[in-house]
């Protein structure tokens, strides 16, 4: 009798614990994480992980800053900072102090970004068959490789040597592993190996599956998520070798010119149809709005863009930031009306666009500059893009290397191709520096001309915010970048 | 899971059925039959009837209370009646044949039961470390909360010292029980528990700092501090710091009866340990520092520019400006607080209500907290059926100072505070410094900057006992609870942060608001029954679980006109790209507990626990962890072979047990990805990791061991309890930087193990009792010491990034405590450069890290509380110093007020040894580097000082009275205390404590009386 009821209330108690059902109740969403296993558990998710990387490249610390408009630029002497406590006027004098602090963030922010395109490769390898079709592995792979060689090349540019000049010198790490781990500063020539080999196992897989090829840029909002549209906001296939002819190029031995030569001409004849030039309608406003209207601008010029990043509050990050004309005189990046007199010589240039004559707030004069500004335009995407890559630049590589080769008329051809694209006159002189003009023109905020300037290894260049300034000289020293603090307090 | 429970299920049924076995009865010859009663006249089933001394004759009682105890040996023989939870009856056997006999439930002091807060249980019987202080005793030391008068009468818990906040009323305490649990490396901020801080009970339920901070003194029942892993296993992986298990006062039946008790209170200030140039010494040290001397040549304009400032300054100090800067903020406030209970009832119903009000001022002016409780408290019996009903509500003001002390402290002696004409200038000095400009802290303190939070909590919880079969209870209890906490702060658009903003940036007003609900729930099944004469069994089955949701939101608004309208319909709005907060979470847990405790004739002592715990992640891995413990203790003074007539009680404990720990989350090994709320486009969702996974990664487990000693001797003359405990935490989970380019810049891993060890102990010795007089002294002490093993040079890299500016190294016999540094030899009175000792023992000028060797170890040699306490008649007094014995102290006040004042740190004022302690010219002995030297210097043993503490933490003196005048005033009772805390502090370093808030003393007074 005792015993019985002492069973009846061992079992009460058991019968109590089992049916809380303590599992499905400790389960709780989390709105804001989710765990890495129950991600990669389909291909949305694997979507989702690699949206995390183009959605991340927007940060001040990337594209919306180190790697675009500003720092680059700051060194390529754009613009005015001459003034007394600028902000950025031991940059722009090459400290390295400043040269140092200035990149430290991006190299951080990079490197986590990598991680989490290994991390991605590494599931795509798991995945394959089982989550992943061929197609979404080729794309997803693809890109991933593809960004993972961008993010250190655009490293290796800032950290690594003039590669004509000291090809052997340390450059940076190359993360190829998906577990956090510290891995040897390679050699220039290590480093930029690893890079181009990324590059071309990515063109390989997105070759076989990337609809870019056929369709273009496809901009079509296709719901689902966009997977396989507007192909000029992912690392696509034409992106992947365009970015090989830059590294080429900025390489620099014949071989390697050669090389880019090859690519991009092959991106031209390629991609020349899918991604034309921008048209004047189409930068005006016309195009999109029926009218001419300045706050439908498409003053990216976007057309030919191979590769941007899109960043919904690129107003405030970049504009805002760094061009706003309501910025303090020391925080402010300009331009004075020598300095852009002389960059766009011709009125017709389409590109004079990105810049609005207005005051400072201490009353100067200044040239602003407003490609960035923030816009609304109804079914565009360029108020949000920040390029990384256009068809421009492989116009200007072909015509550089075709100079180089002894080619003169393919590479007046080339370049003219793009200044009559840009609604400038032919030139049919001094190649070179011609090319070199319409980097300076073509690349305003993109980040690019300094790295024209380093490969050249130039010791002499022009004050482009005040033509009446004499040149400012620059030694192959100034082109160099130290490790970053956190990263050399690691190192011996 | 289910195989957990089905093994527990298992074990509980043995364990029932292996001690319900019969007893064999012996051949009839002498009988005594009876009934045992309750005090209701209930018969008692299950009452243990048996011969003394004759132990195997005895029996039980039916289930009405019947028994019939046979074979009675001849002559007289006294006859013992127990019970679990009643009082032992004996009476005396002369041959009668019946008996009736009615047992009283046991009254247990408090004394006697440990206070687990789930179970309540004999100190007798218990095989754990726990102490238990009752509310007087925590009223004898102070009437300020809880924790600052436990911190004097427990040795191992300590409150470690807020050098930062000092005495804000709005800053919680830091505690830890038995030292700092460890983690090699820097805990990263995903990991947000306070990393030491032990789990708070009240009333059995899991509460937070807050609300024991905001509880008030006068309603404390009791306090138990459980340390080590068998009395904390019930709690399973949330007590690896401890428990601390408060319980309040319940309503008592009899007469309506009120009862009030206040609180008065003066604080002040204690800037002793402020030693600050006066404006003289400032300007002189500024000179020999050269801060008056131009870089360039002796006679250029800046030089000219220099000495004009420095004799218009030299002009003024003469004239007698030396502003006083650190009074300015300062005030000494005058604190109270009241309680108000009325409660009564019957031997069926009572019932309580209680308010509280508090106020509380910080010493610095603008720093506040008011506290208002009220408490419902009912309670109904109705035979074996109990009722609880506890109901309370909280409402907590809180405001803080607008501006940290450190800037008065900062402030130069010959700036002056005001113009001439008595207004206060924003600027003291328009200089450049690091982008700011020297302020006036005056001015700024006049500039609206403010910070408000009301905290409004309401709780109710029900407790429901049943007895529903003899040895059988089911008590459960139910919580829930809402607490609602908005904070509006606004800094004024006249503040200096905005110089230079546009209109529509200046001010800012932000505000946030934490709702969080939460229940929780827990049934005991309770079994406890005497078998036989000797073998005492409980058994305790618990199933707990716990919700909490938390609800965040908030914004931040600028652009304000002025300071009449504070209020966010009066800002210009967001800032571009600005968006409200918002954020909901939910935490969940559950756990199982099984508890058994055998006692053996009151000698021998063992006790089991295990605990599931269950918490919720969002993927489902690791869901639950188990702990366990075991205790065992032996009741020396019990045995029949003890004959010892002095010593009163002589127990012996030891107990192991595996602890888990809280502050390690669930996700450690996990990878975990995060979406961007900030950020969209076209593509749909996005994440990127916010950690790595690791999947090799093993809990760090600890296996915790206790031995302790419980001594009473000479009638409660001298009463002794020492714990010895010893730690062992292998694998230890280590956190490891990494270089960014990794990807992630902090990794955990496991490596090597850390031994922890040391003791604690409370000695009380009555010198002299008599009827109306005691006098005792009181003495605690404690150490706590640890190191690292098998670490081997896997964390040599942390050392070497360390080295310089770090103090702690790892290798294998280190400890955390322990301060490495380069042995230095002091300043050479010839160059005034610092001489180090290499490690071959060499005199050099070369610092090199690696002749650094251990110099010190900040953890004492012995700690605790020595103590007088004095009653004689209706008077009593207690006195209560700490002292800190043997242990070292890096003095960052010297390294960074003395020794290393930057160019930059020239512009604010220094220590004033900088002046007089510091080498100025060949010959001078001096203990500080050269005057003019403003670069850095590394950390040497120079810095290291031995740190003896000793400090007059409470005095109080107290007189209890029913003197008939107060009866005329309808005073049943008063007792009126007052008390004196840290008033007075002696230490062999002289350290600036209090940085961005300054110390205080204390002297109050408590008043009670019971209408």
């Amino acid at each position: 009798m005792t015993h019985n009821r002492i069973y009846i209330i061992g079992l009460l108690f058991a019968v109590l614990m089992t049916t809380a059902g303590c599992r499905g109740w400790l389960t709780v969403d989390s709105e804001d994480r989710i765990m890495e296993e129950e991600l990669f558990k389909n291909t949305d998710g694997f979507y989702t992980a690699l949206n995390g990387i183009y959605v991340d490249l927007v940060n001040e610390n990337l594209y919306s800053g180190t790697f675009g408009p500003s720092d680059p630029d700051i060194l390529a002497q754009y613009y005015n900072t001459s003034a007394d406590n600028h902000m950025d006027g031991s940059l722009a004098l090459y400290q390295n102090e400043a040269k140092r602090l200035a990149v430290s963030n991006a190299w951080t922010r990079a490197y986590l970004m990598i991680l989490n395109a290994n991390k991605i490769i590494e599931h795509c390898e798991s995945g394959r068959g089982s989550v992943l079709n061929d197609t979404d592995y080729n794309i997803i792979k693809g890109e991933c490789l593809g960004l993972r060689a961008l993010l250190h090349f655009e490293l290796f540019r800032y950290f690594g040597p003039v590669y004509t000049v000291s090809p052997g010198a340390d450059a940076i790490p190359y993360m190829d592993v998906s577990d956090p781990q510290v891995k040897p500063v390679l050699k220039a020539t290590e480093a930029a190996e690893k890079i181009l080999n990324d590059l071309e196992t990515a063109e390989g897989l997105l070759a076989a599956s990337d609809p870019v090829r056929t369709l273009g840029k496809n901009e079509t909002d296709s719901g689902n998520r966009n997977l396989y549209s507007y192909r000029n906001l992912r690392f696509n296939y034409f992106a992947v070798k365009a970015l090989a002819a830059r590294v080429n190029m900025y390489l620099g031995y014949s071989a390697n010119k050669e090389e880019a030569l090859r690519l991009a001409e092959e991106v031209i004849s390629e991609a020349r149809d899918f991604f034309p030039f921008s048209t004047r309608d189409e930068v005006t406003g016309q195009a999109a709005t029926g009218a001419v209207v300045e706050s439908a601008e498409d003053r990216i010029l976007s057309s030919d863009v191979l590769f941007a990043v899109y960043n919904v509050h690129r107003g405030e990050d970049i504009y805002e930031a760094y061009f706003s004309n309501s910025l303090e005189a020391t925080n402010l990046l300009a331009i004075s009306a020598n300095g852009y007199r002389n960059m766009y010589p011709e009125e017709s240039d389409l590109r004079t666009y990105q810049w609005e004559s207005t005051k400072d707030v201490l009353g100067n004069d200044i040239m602003s500059f407003i490609k960035y500004e923030a816009m609304e335009v109804d079914g565009k995407n360029y108020p949000y893009m920040i390029p990384v890559l256009r068809m421009s630049e492989m116009y200007l590589i072909a015509a550089e290397c075709y100079a180089d080769n002894g080619n003169d008329d393919l590479a007046y051809a080339r370049l003219n191709t793009v200044r009559n694209a840009r609604q400038t006159s032919s030139v049919s002189s001094n190649i070179l520096s011609n090319i070199e003009s319409e980097y300076i023109r073509e690349f305003v905020g993109e980040g690019q001309l300094f790295w024209y300037y380093k490969r050249n290894n130039m010791q002499s260049i022009p004050a482009l915010y005040d033509r009446s300034r004499p040149n400012i000289s620059i030694s192959t020293a100034n082109y160099l970048f130290e490790l970053p603090q956190s990263e050399d307090g690691f190192r011996d | 899971m289910t195989r957990h429970c089905i093994i527990l299920l298992l074990f509980s049924l043995l364990c029932f059925n292996a001690l319900g076995q019969d007893r064999t009865s012996l051949p009839q010859k002498r009988t005594l039959i009876g009934v045992v009663k309750d005090e209701a006249g209930k018969g008692l089933p299950g009452a243990v009837v048996y011969v003394k001394d004759h132990e195997t004759i005895g029996t039980e009682t039916d289930k009405y209370g019947n028994f019939s105890l046979q074979n009675i040996p001849e002559g007289n023989q006294t006859i013992i009646f127990s019970m679990l939870g009643m009082e032992e009856v004996q009476i005396a056997y002369t041959g009668q044949e019946s008996t009736v006999v009615t047992l009283k439930e046991e009254a247990a002091t408090l004394n006697d039961v440990v206070v687990t807060g789930i179970i309540t249980r004999h100190r007798n019987s218990f095989t754990g470390s726990a102490s238990t202080f009752s509310g007087q005793e925590l009223k004898i030391i102070g009437n300020s909360n809880i924790l600052q008068s436990l911190k004097t009468l427990e040795p191992s818990m300590n409150i470690v010292e807020n050098n930062l906040r000092g005495a804000d009323p709005n800053t919680m305490p830091d505690l830890e029980i038995r030292g700092k649990t460890s983690i090699v490396g820097e805990i990263s901020s995903d990991y947000e528990n306070v990393p030491n801080q032990p789990l708070f009970i009240l009333d059995g339920m899991e509460v937070t700092i807050e609300t024991i901070m905001n509880l008030n003194i006068d309603r404390v029942k009791s306090v138990t501090v459980l340390k080590d892993a068998a009395s904390t296993a019930i709690y399973g992986s949330k007590a690896a710091n401890g428990v601390i298990v408060v319980e309040t006062i319940p309503p008592e039946p009899g007469q309506l009866r009120v009862s009030y008790s206040g609180n008065f209170g003066v604080q002040f200030p204690d800037l002793s340990d402020y030693n600050l140039m006066n404006a003289e010494e400032k300007l002189t040290f500024e000179r020999l520092a050269g801060r008056y001397t131009s870089d360039n040549e002796a006679e250029s304009p800046e030089q000219d520019a220099l000495d004009a400032l420095y004799y218009s300054r030299l002009k003024a100090v003469r004239q007698g400006v030396d502003s006083y800067w650190l009074a300015e903020p300062l005030r000494t406030v005058f604190n109270h607080s009241h309680n108000l209970y009325i409660d009564g009832g019957d031997q069926n119903m009572q019932y309580g209500i209680g308010v509280n009000y508090g106020n509380e001022k910080g010493v610095m002016k603008g720093s506040d907290r008011d506290i208002v409780g009220g408490n419902i408290q009912v309670r109904y019996r109705k035979g074996s059926f109990t009722f609880a009903n506890n109901f309370n509500m909280s409402l907590v003001n809180s405001a803080t100072e607008p501006v940290s002390f450190s800037l008065f402290a900062n402030a130069n002696p010959y700036y002056r505070k005001r113009n001439p004409d008595g207004s206060v200038p924003l600027l003291l000095e328009d200089i450049d410094i690091a982008g700011q400009s020297i302020y006036n802290p005056l001015a700024l303190f006049n500039i609206p900057n403010t910070n408000k939070t009301n905290d409004l909590t309401f709780s109710d919880q029900i407790d429901l006992t049943w007895r529903f079969w003899n040895a059988f209870t089911i008590k459960g209890t139910f919580g829930i609870s809402n607490n609602s906490s908005e904070t509006e702060a606004f800094q004024s658009p006249d503040h200096p942060d905005f110089i230079g903003s546009l209109a529509d940036k200046k001010g800012l007003y932000t505000t946030s608001k934490t709702n969080n609900f939460s229940y929780n729930g827990r049934i005991v099944f309770s079994y406890g029954k005497l078998f036989g004469a000797h073998h005492n069994f409980s058994a305790n089955a618990a199933w707990d679980f716990s919700n909490k949701d938390t609800k965040r939101g908030g914004y931040s608004v600028s652009g304000f006109v002025g300071n009449q309208h504070q209020n966010p319909e009066f800002s210009a709005g967001f800032n571009q790209g600005d968006k409200p907060e918002y954020s909901t979470t939910r935490a969940r847990s559950t756990g199982f507990l099984f508890s058994a405790n055998y006692a053996f004739k009151s000698r021998y002592m063992l006790d089991l626990n295990y605990r599931l715990d269950g918490s919720s992640v969002f993927g489902a891995q690791r869901m639950f962890t188990g702990t366990w413990s075991a205790g065992v203790a032996w009741d020396i003074s019990n045995e029949a072979w003890f004959k010892v007539k002095w010593i009163d009680f002589f127990k012996l404990r030891y107990s192991i047990g595996n602890p888990g720990n809280q502050n390690f989350d669930a996700y450690m090994s996990s990878g975990i990805y995060e979406y961007n709320p900030d950020y969209t486009n076209i593509f749909g969702e996005s994440a990127i990791i916010q950690k790595v996974a690791n999947r090799n990664l093993a809990w760090q487990k600890t296996l915790d061991q206790n031995w302790g000693l419980d001594f009473t001797a000479w009638d409660d003359r001298i009463r002794l309890g020492v714990d010895y405990y010893y730690k062992n935490t292998d694998p230890l989970l280590v956190s490891i930087s990494l270089p960014p380019s990794a990807g992630q810049t902090r990794i955990y891993t496991n490596l090597g193990g850390q031994i922890s060890q040391g003791f604690s102990g409370t000695l009380n010795i009555v010198v002299l009792r008599t009827q109306t007089m005691r006098l005792g002294v009181n003495f605690t002490f404690a150490q706590n010491r640890s190191k690292y093993v098998n670490i081997g040079d896997s964390l040599e890299f942390m050392n070497e990034k360390g080295s310089a500016s770090v103090l702690r190294r790892y290798y294998d016999g280190a400890s955390p405590d322990d301060i490495w540094a380069v042995r230095s030899l002091g300043i050479d009175p010839a160059t005034g450069r610092e001489v180090f000792l290499t490690k071959e023992g060499e005199y050099t000028f070369q610092y090199d890290a690696d002749d650094e060797v251990k110099v010190g170890s900040t953890a004492p040699d012995l700690e605790g509380i020595i103590g007088i306490s004095f009653y004689w008649g209706q008077f009593s007094a207690a006195i209560n110093c700490r002292y800190e014995l043997g242990g070292q102290i890096f003095a960052s006040a010297l390294y960074e007020k003395v020794e290393n004042i930057s160019e930059e740190e020239l512009y604010y004022n220094v220590d004033r040894r900088a002046l007089y302690d510091r080498w100025q010219k060949p010959g001078d002995n001096a203990r500080f580097k050269a005057i003019d030297n403003l670069d850095s210097t590394p950390m040497s043993s120079r810095f290291v000082l031995d740190n003896n503490v000793f400090t007059l933490e409470s005095i109080s003196v107290g007189y209890d009275t029913a003197a008939r005048w107060l009866q005329k005033i309808k005073v049943q009772g008063a007792s009126i205390r007052l008390y004196a805390n840290n008033i007075w502090r002696i230490a062999s370093v002289k350290e600036e404590r209090g940085i961005e808030y300054p110390f205080s003393n204390s002297i109050s007074m408590s008043i009670s009386l019971r209408f």
